[in-house]
């Protein structure tokens, strides 16, 4: 008995040593790890000691031999002019020359005691916490928190199939255009070009030409030029590839295919980028193109490579050919370059050391306006403002990596232990980590508006969407008010126009929502009253019950004004699961909306049930879905163009909206090319969408957003958060 | 037995043609496609390129076509690209999360089905006592606890407070920046070893029972095992291949820690009480009444006598849980962020990328017949009292 104890013992002892060595083998990984960084550091700095050594010893020699010839040379110049000038012009090139060697012993002696302190530091961080090697200074690794997996490291595919926010964090930095965005403001300003704004070109014959100056001396990261070619190469790329996807907006091609070339006996938009010479581009459209598609669509188009893509273009068959080829160590033309990618782990990107404009200062004011000081300067727009944003181009992180977590929980947590330094997500953090993030101490958490909005639409092909008093009607009835601040506690903002408020430019601030400010029983009286203006009538009619503070009795047997009853209807909403926002918005908009007497059924159901049945035939009745928007607005004109209807034109004029006015206001915004004169049309537009409610504007969120605050922002209130610019790593620097 | 398996392969050849056509069906009968989930809701991508879009993935054409090329290009080895990675091969993307899913996976279950086996043997014996009223309660709260929650407080405990394991992930990128070798071939790697290093330790075992005299058994069982352990030793630390891979492989195995003890202490119950039910029926046997009364010590009547039978059902159970291993879990998976084959199924099917889900989906399919038939044939083996009839 007592040798089975014994036997038992040692069997545990065996199984917890076994479990032990695992452990101290796993931890030893880490360590192992660490000392090679260490050990490769030391090598580094043992290796700047030799050359700094070497560079005295040259500078010894240098110096003997200087005295040496002065010595020769005194002997020999006696009596000769000649060889005096002669020798005086050694004896200048030999100072020279001794100055040069002074020097670089000099910074071979910095570069020896900067690799000692490197690997003194990297010697001490193994031993020390990570939030301490956030502080240091310096080019530093930024830590990212991403929650899917970049599904490309191709920057064509990611600008076609691949097109997803997760690819665009990661690819982004490293895609030069002509022009660009400012942030925050939007404001339209040169990268590539020289010209500070996008030219508008003349008519040339049939077409219209636009000739853009580019900027000499601009390189890739292998230190090759960017030039013209390579804004023609692109072109001529996707064109011959028939690339789609972001691809048709960015590079309108004319297409014989498009159903306009049939109208009009001609290919409407962009039909040649030629590169006139080395730094001049050609535009060539078929007409003089609007704002949408030159200034905000082929002025901002990607430009890549022609030395490192053409011979891959060339290869291929067709874009997926292209596609599959890998953009690890591709040229990039801007802060950064895509370095590598750990399927479902990570991706990393490492500092460009050939960026343009390091160093430069970007001032971004409250009026618009932008200045730039660096090799070049300019202004653009008016600058009498506040200063509302501040920067120096970097990079200034040596290399970012974005690890993969799945779920917010997670990163959170990792953001707490000091693996990551900002969370990179559309959505944002959820509400409810945001107490969790502010425990830490030094954490921060941010609010921006979203450039995007959540509506309620109406089927307007069809009875009672097709009638406008009953969508103002139930336009009347909803409280976005009492939504936002008692139902959704102050999660949502209520919102009533089709621009956010957060694109100023073009939003428009006088729009009121239907029935604003008014009571639940004035609400219901302003929508009898609609109802009845236009000829509806009801069976029983509802009424305010003042004592029960309620409608009571509800509607009953609403009928049209060609007296048509009103069918039970149904109310497609995201499910709780997907978005409790609008799942909850929805129970709340069929209340009201029985109340009035329309037999409407809110249904929560999956986001792809709802885009099936509303993108495709016209049976349903109403919906609410959103939108994530783009800075130049008009996408107003494809959601309600009648010649876009999703049914009829497989546009995304899902509500079938058809209103004459209304579509020569959308011809007009895109042949515009004054910004102002669009941004007016943008307005009008928006009124009478206000007015006709084919949606109703529901409500927009916050984006929240969690980092470190060592780090440092150019700007922290973003249209879209941080992650749209300010946060990504070609930006971002450590706080001083 | 030829004929038998012969015929249970025809069976399931024509059952693997009714699953596929019921999966393609199934998945093509989703509300919505993969194009407009993508583009619907993207202004910037006029409808003409959502278009293109279609017809560059085949959707354009009608679903028989789709469906007979889909088979044809499936027997043909061609799965097609996925539609979520375009122009991606699906079979690359499924040799990508494959050897994650297995390493986790095959670790956990072997994990859970030990401590389950053991611990079920215990309480059986041990009927009626405090230590199976003790180990029920715990397992069985275990087994039925809220498991996202559960794994997420040891998460929260062991990686953020404790900081003993890491917090998520397979792999620490800082230390894989630089790495020579991609993670799935460290993956790889360290499959073949646990394969092979399984496959000599099991034939070591099988191969020691045949030893009468259980002194010599055990010692060349011992010898055996400690000579495997030098083996894996010297390719480790001392062959040029091991220990260039050592330290990656070392970091995948650190994170592993806190996933597959969260997996085994939720699921090792559900073994506990099939063995505990198991060996219950076998200690009411005549055989064990005349083991005990040849006067045989307790330790071998429940070891060799009783263990041995109750052995029979756990080992179809885990056979089964090894074929159907690879579809991984979608819950550890996601709460790990171990991006594996739980994970990928659930995406292609949510983001409706037919060929993806269609290609895991049949591996899934493959590996649950296959297990199926190694069951049956196992029976045979194991158990005496089964054996084919007729034809």
């Amino acid at each position: 008995m007592r040798a089975t104890s014994i036997h038992t013992s040692i069997r545990w002892l065996a199984v917890l040593s076994v479990l032990a060595l695992l452990a101290v083998a796993c931890g030893g990984a880490d360590e192992e790890m660490d000392d090679a960084a260490a050990a490769q550091a030391q090598a580094q700095a043992a290796a700047a000691q030799a050359e700094a050594d070497a560079a005295q010893a040259a500078l010894a020699q240098a110096q003997a031999d200087l005295e040496a010839a002065q010595a020769t040379a005194a002997e020999a110049m006696e009596g000769d002019d000649a060889a005096q000038a002669e020798l005086a012009a050694a004896l200048a090139e030999a100072e020279a020359a001794l100055d040069e060697a002074e020097m670089a012993a000099a910074e071979a002696m910095m570069a020896a005691e900067e690799a000692e302190a490197a690997a003194a530091e990297e010697a001490a961080a193994t031993t020390m916490p990570e939030e301490e090697e956030v502080a240091e200074a310096g080019p530093f690794t930024y830590k990212l928190a991403i929650f899917s997996d970049p599904t490309t490291d191709n920057p064509w595919a990611y600008l076609d199939t691949e097109a997803d926010v997760w690819n665009q964090y990661v690819l982004t930095p490293a895609i030069p255009t002509l022009y660009g965005s400012a942030f925050p403001s939007y404001t339209v300003v040169p990268n590539l070009a020289a010209d500070v704004e996008p030219p508008l070109g003349s008519a040339s014959g049939d077409n219209w030409v636009i000739d853009v100056n580019m900027r000499q001396g601009l390189v890739w990261s292998d230190g090759s030029p960017i030039t013209a070619n390579d804004v023609a190469f692109t072109f001529n790329a996707v064109k011959d590839l028939e690339m789609g996807g972001n691809w048709f907006s960015l590079l309108p091609l004319a297409r014989e295919d498009d159903p306009a070339t049939e109208e009009n006996e001609g290919a409407e938009g962009l039909i040649s980028v030629e590169a006139v010479d080395d730094y001049t581009v050609r535009y060539t459209w078929s007409s003089q193109p609007g704002l949408a598609q030159w200034q905000f669509g082929a002025a901002q188009a990607a430009v890549f490579s022609e030395a490192h893509w053409g011979p891959h273009v060339a290869a291929s068959g067709d874009a997926g050919e292209l596609y599959a080829v890998s953009g690890e160590g591709a040229p990039s033309g801007g802060s950064m370059v895509f370095d590598r990618r750990e399927p479902g782990a990570f991706a990393r990107s490492v500092a460009n050391a050939n960026a343009n404009d390091q160093g430069a200062q970007t001032t971004s004011f409250s009026s618009g306006g932008v200045t730039f000081s660096g090799d070049v300067s300019w202004q653009v727009g008016d600058t009498s403002g506040e200063v509302i944003a501040d920067s120096i181009a970097g990079p200034h992180a040596g290399d970012a990596i974005y690890s993969v977590y799945d779920t917010q929980d997670a990163a959170v947590l990792a953001l707490r232990d000091g693996e990551v330094d900002f969370m990179l997500n559309p959505l944002g953090l959820q509400r409810g980590l945001q107490s969790t993030v502010l425990e830490a101490g030094d954490l921060d958490v941010i609010a921006n508006s979203s450039n995007g909005f959540r509506y309620l639409a109406f089927n307007t092909r069809r009875f009672p969407g097709s009638d406008v008093a009953f969508r103002q009607a139930v336009a009347c009835m909803i409280d976005k008010e009492f939504m936002a601040t008692n139902v959704l506690q102050g999660v949502a903002i209520p919102l009533n126009s089709m621009v956010p408020p957060g694109n100023a430019f073009w939003a428009n601030p006088e729009l009121d929502a239907w029935c604003a400010g008014q009571s639940q029983e004035e609400r219901l009286n302003s929508a009898v009253q609609i109802l009845k203006d236009a000829g509806w009538t009801w069976d029983v009619e509802p009424q305010w019950n003042p004592d029960n503070r309620d409608v009571i009795p509800k509607g009953e047997g609403l009928r049209g004004p060609e007296g048509t009853e009103v069918a039970p209807m149904e109310l497609l909403a995201p499910g709780p699961g997907y978005d409790p926002l609008r799942a909850t918005y929805s129970l709340f908009i069929a209340d009201w909306a029985n109340d009035l007497g329309i037999p409407l059924t809110a249904e929560p159901t999956g986001f792809s049930v709802i885009v099936d049945r509303v993108f495709g035939p016209v049976d349903w009745d109403m919906y609410i879905l959103g939108w994530g928007l783009t800075i130049f607005p008009d996408y107003v004109a494809d959601f309600f163009d009648s010649r876009a209807d999703s049914a009829t034109a497989g546009g995304f004029n899902i509500p079938g909206y058809a209103n004459p006015a209304f579509d020569e206001m959308a011809d007009q915004l895109k042949a515009e090319t004054d910004i102002n004169e669009a941004a007016a049309i943008v307005r009008r537009m928006d009124a009478v969408l206000a007015e006709d409610a084919p949606y109703v504007i529901l409500f927009t969120t916050p984006v929240l957003e969690a980092f470190r605050n060592t780090l440092e922002f150019p700007s922290t209130t973003t249209l879209d958060g941080l992650q749209n610019f300010s946060a990504l790593p070609g930006a971002v620097n450590l706080a001083q | 037995m030829i004929r038998y398996i012969a015929r249970r392969g025809a069976q399931m050849f024509v059952l693997f043609i009714i699953f596929l056509t019921l999966t393609f069906l199934l998945l093509t009968a989703l509300p919505g496609d993969t194009v407009k989930q993508r583009f619907a809701t993207n202004p910037n991508v006029p409808p003409e390129a959502a278009q293109l879009a279609i017809e560059r993935l085949g959707l354009d054409k009608p679903l028989w076509e789709q469906y007979t090329s889909y088979m044809w290009n499936f027997f043909r080895g061609d799965f097609g690209f996925s539609f979520l990675q375009y122009p991606r091969p699906v079979s690359d993307i499924i040799l990508e999360r494959l050897p994650r899913t297995l390493v986790l996976f095959l670790t956990v279950l072997v994990s859970y089905y030990i401590l389950g086996f053991v611990a079920g043997k215990f309480i059986a014996w041990r009927r009626g006592r405090r230590g199976e009223h003790a180990i029920t309660i715990g397992s069985v709260f275990l087994y039925t606890v809220f498991y996202p929650w559960f794994a997420l407080m040891l998460i929260w405990f062991f990686a953020f407070y404790a900081d003993v394991v890491p917090i998520n992930k397979f792999l620490d990128p800082q230390e894989w920046v630089d790495a020579p070798f991609s993670s799935n071939h460290v993956f790889m790697v360290i499959f073949g070893v646990l394969l092979v290093g399984g496959i000599v330790a099991l034939t070591l075992w099988i191969l020691s029972r045949r030893i009468r005299d259980p002194a010599r058994r055990k010692r060349i069982m011992w010898v055996g095992y400690g000579a495997l352990a030098m083996v894996m030793l010297w390719f480790w630390y001392l062959s040029d291949f091991g220990s260039a891979r050592r330290l990656y492989a070392g970091d995948i195995l650190h994170h592993m820690i806190l996933p597959v003890i969260t997996i085994t202490l939720i699921s090792f119950a559900g073994i506990m009480l099939l063995t505990r039910s198991s060996m219950l029926e076998t200690m009411s046997e005549d055989f064990i009444l005349t083991a005990r009364a040849k006067g045989l010590a307790e330790k071998t009547v429940r070891d060799r006598h009783a263990a041995r039978t109750a052995l029979l059902p756990v080992t179809t159970s885990l056979v089964i849980a090894v074929a159907t291993v690879i579809d991984g879990g979608i819950i550890t998976e996601t709460v790990y962020s171990w991006p594996g084959m739980g994970e990928l199924l659930f995406t292609s099917v949510v983001g409706q990328d037919l060929n993806l889900a269609i290609a895991a989906f049949s591996f899934v399919g493959v590996m649950a017949m296959v297990g199926h038939l190694v069951v049956d044939i196992l029976y045979m083996f194991l158990d005496p009292r089964i054996r084919v009839t007729g034809e």
